[in-house]
């Protein structure tokens, strides 16, 4: 909405967007944000493209991602060791399968600006897959913590009379 | 005749739908006339109210509210601009089709194919099937 919005940054309200994760004050989904950064744009890049949504808003979703990372991810490290990432051996931090590079660095370039493409050059090693499934599970991190549960994710559900 | 298109579709892709369409039509951003953050059933009120003629989403959902109000067609994309042009094109064919106001209209991800009349003709198929049948019995 404007650069300066009050939290809640990102919010799911029913009947807006089917109760997706949305930005605060718009129907565009958080998810929009990590597919468009997957697709090589840039945090400005996605910005122009959504006038709507606030810069803040957008950082405040990136570092949700990472928000309590080390235990959610090691879960998913041990379900595709081989093609993400696994628990650096001397302090646990969660790295890109076969490299050195933090996950949470990806989330942490993005925040400050750099694209996909920035990041690889920044950061050799990484895997374009790799870096797309780190996002995918941003979203699904996202709609798990802020989601509505399944039955009041519409309106037209929550006024059904009961039987 | 304007057209509405949701917030969820990018700047780039409004721009590229209202490029591809014929004269006399227009696209108009949910954000640009002030209907930020609405949910589905206000906006798709507000838009039929407002006398456009069909509403461009990304969310599927808007395809089966009830009553449908006005023609919905959903983008399976965020329309950024690596896709937006071929989307566009899909999306500015189908509004200028004359049967764009029964139905809502999903376009498949893949080849751009109605999604709706996809499954009419799977349903049709089915009960051709089940005559057939019956006939046999």
């Amino acid at each position: 909405m404007n650069a300066h919005a009050k939290p809640p940054y990102i919010d799911a309200v029913p009947g807006r967007h089917s109760g997706d994760v949305c930005f605060a004050g718009t129907r565009v989904p958080v998810s929009t944000l990590f597919e468009c950064l997957a697709g090589g744009d840039s945090l400005a890049a996605f910005l122009a493209a959504f006038p709507s949504v606030g810069t803040e808003q957008a950082r405040f979703a990136l570092r949700e991602a990472t928000n309590g990372m080390e235990l959610g991810e090691q879960v998913a490290g041990a379900e595709h060791p081989a093609v993400y990432a696994m628990p650096r051996p001397h302090d646990g931090e969660l790295c890109f399968a076969g490299t050195s590079v933090p996950v949470r660095d990806l989330f942490t370039d993005l925040h400050q600006g750099r694209s996909l493409d920035g990041f690889f050059k920044h950061r050799p090693g990484v895997t374009q897959e790799q870096a797309e499934f780190a996002l995918r599970r941003a979203t699904a991190k996202i709609e798990r913590d802020y989601g509505l549960p399944a039955g009041r994710k519409s309106t037209q559900q929550a006024t059904a009379p009961k039987r | 005749m304007i057209v509405l298109v949701d917030e969820g579709l990018s700047v780039a892709f409004s721009k590229a739908v209202e490029l591809q369409l014929s004269e006399g039509w227009a696209c108009h951003t949910a954000l640009s006339v002030g209907w930020a953050g609405r949910s589905n059933g206000e906006l798709q009120r507000a838009a039929a109210e407002a006398g456009y003629v069909a509403l461009v989403t990304r969310d599927l959902n808007m395809a089966y509210q009830t009553p449908a109000r006005l023609p919905v067609v959903v983008v399976p994309t965020t329309g950024k601009s690596k896709v937006a042009e071929r989307y566009a094109e899909f999306v500015a064919a189908k509004l200028g089709e004359p049967s764009l106001a029964v139905a809502y209209h999903a376009l498949d991800p893949l080849e751009g194919e109605d999604l709706f009349e996809h499954r009419q003709r799977q349903i049709a198929a089915i009960r051709r099937h089940q005559q057939r049948y019956a006939q046999h019995r």
